[in-house]
C-alpha cells in the first residue's frame, strides 16, 4: 500500500478520483501565484508536495482568489499564524503538519476540479465476543456500520478511527439497538477543526456559513446589550433625577409607583455591578495564581544558576 | 449506600424541567438540577470547552454547583457556590459517575432524579450512566415533534439545533431544522434503552402527563415502588417548592431551563397537539415532517 507523510499528495488519490497531476500543476501555474524558487521538477507530484511546504501559500492563494474559507481552514490559519512568517524548516513538527494540511486544503478549495480530495484510511478496532481484538480497514463509515450490524453476534464492540486525525469517527456496541439516524453529522460536535464525516465540501461550507450567521447575530445582540451597560451609570443618575427637586429634596407628592419602580431598578443595577465585581475577582484570582507560579519558577531557576 | 437513581431521558424542551421537579418533590425522591455529570469522563472536563463552534458550555456547571451548595452548605448563596467550586476542584480527577454516587449517598435514603437533556445527544454519554449505575431506572419522556422543535428554535435563537448539527442540506442551501435532532436524539435513547432491562424503563408522553398529572404521577410511583397515596401526589403537584425551582445566586444562576426557573409552578392544561401533517413554522419551503420523523412520532402514539 502506498504510504505518505502528513498531507502530501499521493498518486493513488489522482488515479482513484480521475484527476491528473499535470492538470493540477498547470492550473496552479496559470494562476500566477508568486511562489518563489522551487527545487522539484515542474509538473510532478514532488513539485506539488514542495508547494505544500511554502509557508505563506495560504496568503498567496486565498488572498489572490478571495476564497470563502471553511471552518477548518480558518482554524488552521489561526494556528499557523506564526509558522507562516518563518521558513518551513524552522517550525516544529506540529506546526509543519498543520501548515501542510492548511496548504493542501486551500488548494482543494481554490482548484476543486483539478485537486483530488485528501484520502485517508478508516481503520476499525474490533473486539470479538470471545474477547479477542483485531484491526480491519473500511472504505467508509457505512460499510463499517453495515459490517458490524451483520456480525453483531460475533462482536462486542468496534471503534472506527480516521487515520489522518487519529479520531474515532464511529463506534458500535452490540448491546445497543441499531436503529438508523437521519442526521448527516455526528451529534457530538467537539471541534470546528474537523470536517464532519460524510459531508461534501459544499455541505461543509454551507454548515460553516450557517454557524457564522448565527454567531454574527449573537455578537450583534451582545454588543447592543453591552452598550446599554456602558451607559448604566449615566442611566442610574438620570433615573434618580425625577425623585429629587433642584434642592436635592424628594418632592412631597412623589408617586409610590415611581418610588417602587426606582427601587427595583436600583436593585437590578446593584446585582449587575456585583456580578461584574465577582467576575473581576475570579479573573484576579486566576492571574494571581499564574503570577505566583511564574515567580516560583523564576526563583527556582535563579537559585540553580 | 445509595438508592438506584432515576434518569429522565428526553430531547430538550420536552417538559423535562417541570416533570423532573414534580417527581423530585415526592417525599422519597430528590430532584437534582441538571448535573451534566455524564457528559464527561472526569469532573475536571466539565470546566473545559465543549464546542469551539457554537459555545453552549457557559451554564452547564450551575446545576452541580447549586446542588453541592444546597446539600453541603444548606443554602445557595454566593459564598456557598464558592465552596462548591472548591468541593469540585478537590474531586477533579474523579469520574462523573463517582461524583454522582457521592451526591446520591448524601441524600440517601432519598432516590436521586437527574434529567440533564444533553446526556441524550450521544449513546456514549448514556452508556456512562449505565456503566456507573447498572441498576438505574429510566423514563423516556417524549413530546410531539412540531411543538418541541418550535420550542427548541425559540430558545436562545435555536442554539441547541446548531450545537447538535441539526442541519437539513439541500442542493444549494441549508436549513436549521430541529426535527432532525428530535428524531436522532430519540433514536439514541431507543438504541440505548435496548441495553436496559424492560422493567427498568418506561415511556411517558409529555402531553398526556400534562393533561392528567395525578394519574401519570401515580403510575410512575407504582413503577418505582414508592408511595402513591394522595399526600405524596399532592407534594408532587408543587414543583415550585423545590430548592432549585428558582434562579440561583449570580455565580450559578441556572441549572435548569430559564423559563421554568422564572415560572416553576405547575398549571394543568391540555397541550395543543397538531397533526403530523401540519406545516412547519420554521421552514419557508412548505416542507413538512420527514417520513422518518412522522413514522417515529406515530410509533410513540401521535397522529
Amino acid at each position: 500500500m502506498e504510504k505518505r507523510e502528513s498531507s502530501d499528495f499521493i498518486n493513488k488519490e489522482f488515479t482513484n478520483q480521475n484527476k491528473d497531476v499535470a492538470w493540477l500543476c498547470k492550473a496552479i501555474q496559470d494562476e500566477g501565484y508568486e511562489l518563489g524558487p522551487m527545487e522539484a521538477v515542474p509538473n510532478s507530484i514532488e513539485w506539488l508536495n514542495e508547494l505544500l511546504r511554502v509557508p505563506d501559500l495560504f496568503e498567496k492563494v486565498a488572498g489572490a482568489r478571495s476564497l470563502p474559507v471553511t471552518g477548518e481552514i480558518e482554524a488552521l490559519a489561526n494556528e499557523t499564524a506564526e509558522a507562516r512568517k518563518r521558513p518551513f524548516g524552522q517550525s516544529d513538527d506540529n506546526a509543519r503538519r498543520s501548515l501542510e494540511r492548511l496548504n493542501r486544503l486551500v488548494l482543494e478549495l481554490a482548484h476543486p476540479p483539478e485537486t483530488p480530495k485528501m484520502a485517508y484510511e478508516l481503520v476499525a478496532v474490533i473486539r470479538t465476543s470471545q474477547g479477542n481484538h483485531f484491526l480491519q480497514e473500511y472504505e467508509n463509515m457505512d460499510s463499517f456500520k453495515r459490517d458490524m450490524k451483520e456480525h453483531r453476534e460475533y462482536s462486542d464492540w468496534g471503534l472506527l478511527v480516521r487515520s489522518d486525525q487519529g479520531k474515532v469517527v464511529s463506534s458500535y456496541l452490540s448491546s445497543l439497538g441499531d436503529r438508523e439516524k437521519i442526521g448527516m453529522v455526528d451529534t457530538e460536535p467537539m471541534s470546528t477543526h474537523v470536517t464532519p464525516e460524510g459531508l461534501s465540501p459544499q455541505q461543509s461550507a454551507l454548515r460553516d456559513a450557517a454557524i457564522r450567521h448565527y454567531k454574527s447575530n449573537k455578537a450583534k445582540a451582545y454588543i447592543s446589550e453591552q452598550m446599554q451597560h456602558v451607559n448604566a451609570i449615566l442611566q442610574i443618575g438620570e433615573a434618580l433625577k425625577p425623585l429629587f427637586d433642584k434642592n436635592g429634596q424628594p418632592p412631597p407628592n412623589a408617586p409610590l409607583e415611581d418610588i417602587i419602580a426606582e427601587r427595583k431598578k436600583t436593585q437590578a443595577d446593584i446585582v449587575w455591578l456585583e456580578t461584574i465585581c465577582l467576575e473581576l475577582k475570579n479573573v484576579l484570582t486566576t492571574l494571581t495564581v499564574i503570577e505566583d507560579g511564574a515567580l516560583d519558577t523564576l526563583s527556582r531557576d535563579s537559585g540553580r544558576d | 449506600m445509595i438508592a438506584p437513581p432515576l434518569f429522565i431521558l428526553a430531547p430538550p424542551r420536552s417538559y423535562t424541567s417541570v416533570i423532573t421537579a414534580m417527581i423530585g418533590q415526592h417525599p422519597q425522591m430528590f430532584g437534582f438540577p441538571e448535573l451534566n455529570l455524564f457528559n464527561v469522563d472526569l469532573l475536571k472536563e466539565l470546566w473545559g470547552k465543549v464546542s469551539e463552534e457554537s459555545g453552549g458550555d457557559s451554564n452547564r456547571r450551575h446545576g452541580l454547583l447549586r446542588a453541592v451548595a444546597e446539600l453541603y452548605a444548606g443554602e445557595q448563596s454566593s459564598a456557598a457556590i464558592t465552596m462548591a467550586h472548591h468541593w469540585a476542584a478537590a474531586r477533579e480527577n474523579r469520574t462523573g459517575g463517582e461524583v454522582f454516587r457521592e451526591l446520591a449517598a448524601k441524600i440517601y435514603p432519598l432516590i436521586a432524579v437527574d434529567k440533564s437533556p444533553t446526556y441524550t445527544i450521544s449513546t456514549e454519554r448514556l452508556m456512562r450512566i449505565l456503566r456507573a449505575f447498572p441498576e438505574a431506572r429510566f423514563i423516556h419522556l417524549v413530546r410531539h415533534p412540531i411543538p418541541q422543535c418550535e420550542s427548541v428554535l425559540k430558545l436562545n435563537d435555536g442554539i441547541f439545533a446548531y450545537f447538535v448539527n441539526s442541519f437539513d442540506f439541500m442542493e444549494d442551501s441549508v436549513v436549521v431544522d430541529a426535527q432532525i435532532a428530535w428524531h436522532d436524539i430519540n433514536i439514541n435513547i431507543l438504541n440505548f434503552l435496548y441495553a436496559v432491562p424492560a422493567d427498568r424503563q418506561i415511556r411517558v408522553l409529555g402531553e398526556e402527563f400534562m393533561e392528567r398529572p395525578p394519574e401519570n404521577l401515580a403510575r410512575i410511583c407504582r413503577w418505582l415502588g414508592i408511595r402513591d397515596d394522595n399526600d405524596a401526589i399532592e407534594e408532587m403537584i408543587h414543583p415550585e417548592r423545590s430548592p432549585f425551582a428558582c434562579f440561583g445566586p449570580v455565580a450559578a444562576l441556572f441549572g435548569n431551563d430559564p423559563n421554568f426557573l422564572r415560572s416553576p409552578a405547575f398549571r394543568p392544561h391540555k397541550p395543543k397537539v397538531p397533526p403530523l401533517t401540519a406545516p412547519l413554522s420554521w421552514r419557508n419551503d412548505g416542507r413538512g415532517l420527514k417520513p422518518e420523523v412522522a413514522g417515529l412520532a406515530r410509533e410513540f402514539g401521535y397522529n
